[in-house]
């Protein structure tokens, strides 16, 4: 799967179920954190359980800096595919 | 059919706090039907309100999320439980009041990973009284308790 089309998928998620409005969800943008647009830990269980359910990678108990953005998502389920 | 005794070894709830009296149907991993039948016995009416009882609407969720669990087939590791985790876009559309035998039903919409997402409704002589959407999840029991 072309990268893209995971990060448009990933972001696709994040507004239809975490409900994010979607023009200020930029791949790059943080997602956690206090400069953030505000996810919080169920949010990031919401995304493990997506991740996991799409793409087949289990990202459970996966370092924090992976969850930043969109991009760094999307990287380590390449990198663990 | 599940009735009172067969339901009492599947969830741990237990009076005043057990809310589904009788299992109809379970489609393992998909999907449950139930019936709660309300009584003005119920703890909560003395409060809820005086002179004018009506079944909270946190209740009807956890009615929902105690039919759930007859749904998910495997048991938690034994130093885990299942706890709900988000509750979306419920409506209690119309009271529920002593007298009222609660139809439920739960779906399972998401699975995936360390998630069970269902969607849920309750209904009342046919009519939708309430609908929403629930998410639990497995948590370590010292999550929980050794904070």
């Amino acid at each position: 799967m072309a990268d893209n089309e995971m990060k448009a998928k990933l972001k696709d998620f994040i507004c239809s179920t975490l409900g994010v409005e979607a023009d200020v969800l930029e791949y790059d943008t943080e997602l956690f954190g206090d400069s953030s647009i505000g996810l919080d830990s169920v949010d990031s269980l919401e995304i493990i359980s997506y991740v996991d359910g799409e793409f087949g990678v289990d990202m459970t108990g996966v370092d924090k800096e992976n969850f930043l953005s969109i991009d760094t998502i999307a990287a380590y389920i390449t990198a663990n595919k | 059919m599940m009735y009172i005794d067969d339901i009492n070894e599947k969830i741990k709830q237990r009076p005043p706090f057990q809310m589904i009296d009788r299992v109809i149907e379970v489609v393992p991993g998909e999907s449950a039907e139930g019936i709660k039948c309300v009584s003005v016995n119920e703890p909560h009416f003395i409060g809820h309100f005086p002179g004018a009882p009506i079944m909270p609407g946190v209740l009807l969720i956890e009615a929902c999320a105690q039919l759930c669990s007859f749904v998910v087939e495997q048991e938690p590791d034994a130093d885990k439980l299942y706890v709900l985790l988000k509750v979306d876009g419920f409506k209690f559309v119309k009271p529920v009041i002593p007298g009222d035998v609660l139809d439920i039903s739960v779906k399972k919409t998401r699975g995936g990973g360390a998630l069970f997402a269902f969607d849920a409704e309750v209904r009342v002589d046919g009519n939708v009284h309430a609908k929403g959407s629930l998410v639990f999840t497995a948590v370590s029991r010292d999550s929980i308790y050794k904070r």
